[in-house]
């Protein structure tokens, strides 16, 4: 059976997310933004009883072959299999409610100061999430960066929304 | 007679028609009103964790709620949980500045209107009642007392140990969907009869460890009008706790729970502390209810005139208790 790459990606977006974890000089996940629990992280949006906030919504958007070579010949691990590079798309949405706060360096932080942290931390996570230890091998990653950034008064909520795609080497 | 109480003909007196619906209909009920405490700002306009004006929560506000959409589950499944609207119509502001709480007196100048984002919290259904129409269940618990009953109200006359606790226990309960507590609460014989605590017991009996508690600050019971209690039942409110307002103070209130409480769990015991002042006291509790409410959110203000107001209003908060006993 070939490997499961969509569900690896998803999920290991998702745990790392939860754990808050970026890479600094002190080695892969050495950082961290948020304590698990202070950021609840959905893999679609979730149903109203389960919403909580402040969360990330991590929601796959596209999928598809990034790249075809000749003969679908490549290299896996020391041997040859047949495959090509694949892309898959994803939004995120960080969200907030007026009266969320997480304590940062014993400061809460809250509405657009919890949503610039959220934002930046989110970009830190997903540009470091390392897929070592999975069967599926990442070649590329663009976050192309937040945007619609700001309180929606009709939902009640701090908001803000950013695309990233993943190339990985889809083989079997 | 329509001049001699003081109102134009023609007019519309919005109160009583409020009133005649809710004893005649249900359509015109009382809501709480609730408005978030506020919080200071640090110099760059972002609010911390500070609280500058605390929380209003006025029960008893007269209104009558016209859903254009009670709940919308579409759109609660697509995420965007604005999952319902409706028209409230209130009294006049005078109106309501009569209404105990509302007046906005020196103690607290903290209500001057209903604005935008004010909260009409309404009851959606009663979950469960505890009943206070039979003496059966109430038992003396650390204080020494005596029940009676007029059918509606439970008398608690307190004996020689006037200090303590009493309570009313049942069988195991469901009261999974409720997420507020109300009960209306007075008092004879002094007047500083002291309301320690009340507790909802879910998942045991008389052990503080199943017990969410409720412990209001220096609040002395009222003995000439009924106080009107109407607080969250959800764990959410463990950390900021809640207010009671009685003739427009502030009480604030401490919400604790034990280590096995569970809102979840059914519940077998609710009791009330009290700190008596003499043999012999009297305290008079009714309508204890565990309900479903919804909150409806000031979103506009449609019209304003002399003789009413109505606010369009949007709940942005829902959900379906199936998924949540499902999913525990």
């Amino acid at each position: 059976m070939a490997t499961d790459h969509l569900n690896v990606i998803e999920r290991k977006l998702i745990d790392n997310l939860r754990a808050g974890t970026y890479n600094t000089i002190a080695g892969i996940g050495s950082g961290s933004a948020w304590s698990s629990g202070d950021v609840t992280v959905f893999g679609q949006f979730p149903e109203p009883e389960d919403a909580v906030y402040p969360c990330i919504i991590v929601e796959m958007i596209a999928h598809g072959i990034e790249t075809q070579f000749m003969g679908q010949l490549l290299t896996s691990g020391g041997s040859e299999a047949i495959g090509e590079l694949y892309g898959v798309g994803f939004n995120l949405y960080c969200m907030a409610k007026t009266e969320n706060s997480i304590t940062v360096s014993t400061v809460p932080y809250k509405q657009r100061r919890l949503m610039n942290y959220l934002m930046l931390n989110c970009a830190n996570v997903v540009m470091d999430c390392d897929f070592t230890g999975t069967d599926t091998e990442v070649e590329e990653r663009h976050y192309t960066g937040f945007r619609e950034i700001g309180y929606n008064p009709d939902l009640e909520l701090w908001l803000a929304k950013t695309s990233m795609v993943i190339i990985f080497k889809n083989t079997r | 007679m329509l001049s001699a109480q003081g109102i134009k003909p023609g007019s519309i007196n919005m109160a009583r028609v409020l009133r005649q619906l809710r004893h005649r209909s249900g359509q015109s009920r009382l809501v709480t009103y609730h408005r978030p405490p506020i919080f200071g700002k640090d110099d760059y306009g972002v609010e911390g964790g500070a609280i500058v004006t605390q929380e209003l929560l006025y029960p008893s506000l007269p209104a009558l709620i016209r859903p254009y959409m009670t709940a919308d589950y579409r759109l609660e499944r697509a995420g965007a949980n604005v999952i319902g609207a409706a028209r409230v119509y209130t009294p006049n502001i005078q109106v309501i500045k009569g209404f105990p709480n509302f007046e906005q007196t020196t103690e607290n100048p903290n209500f001057d209107e209903i604005e935008g984002w004010d909260r009409f919290i309404d009851r959606q259904r009663n979950v469960y009642q505890v009943p206070t129409s039979a003496t059966g269940s109430w038992t003396s618990g650390t204080a020494d007392v005596t029940f009676a009953t007029d059918g509606q109200t439970i008398t608690a006359t307190l004996g020689t140990d006037y200090d303590g606790g009493f309570y009313y226990t049942t069988s195991a309960t469901n009261t999974l969907e409720s997420d507020r507590i109300t009960f209306q609460i007075k008092a004879s014989g002094a007047s500083n009869i002291e309301f320690s605590n009340f507790k909802s017991f879910n998942g045991g009996t008389q052990d503080t460890d199943y017990a969410i508690t409720y412990t209001p600050a220096s609040l002395s019971i009222p003995t000439g009008s009924w106080l009107t209690v109407d607080v969250p039942f959800i764990s959410g409110t463990v950390a900021s706790g809640s207010s009671i307002y009685m003739d427009g103070t502030r009480y604030a209130v401490t919400v604790t729970t034990g280590s096995s409480f569970d809102y979840e769990a059914n519940f077998r015991d609710f009791e009330f502390g009290i700190s008596g002042a003499a043999d012999g006291n009297i305290v008079y509790v009714r309508d204890i209810r565990f309900y479903k409410s919804i909150s409806w959110h000031v979103h506009s203000l449609k019209e304003l005139n002399d003789e009413f107001i109505t606010f369009n209003c949007v709940r942005t908060r829902g959900r379906r208790d199936s998924r949540r006993r499902a999913y525990n």
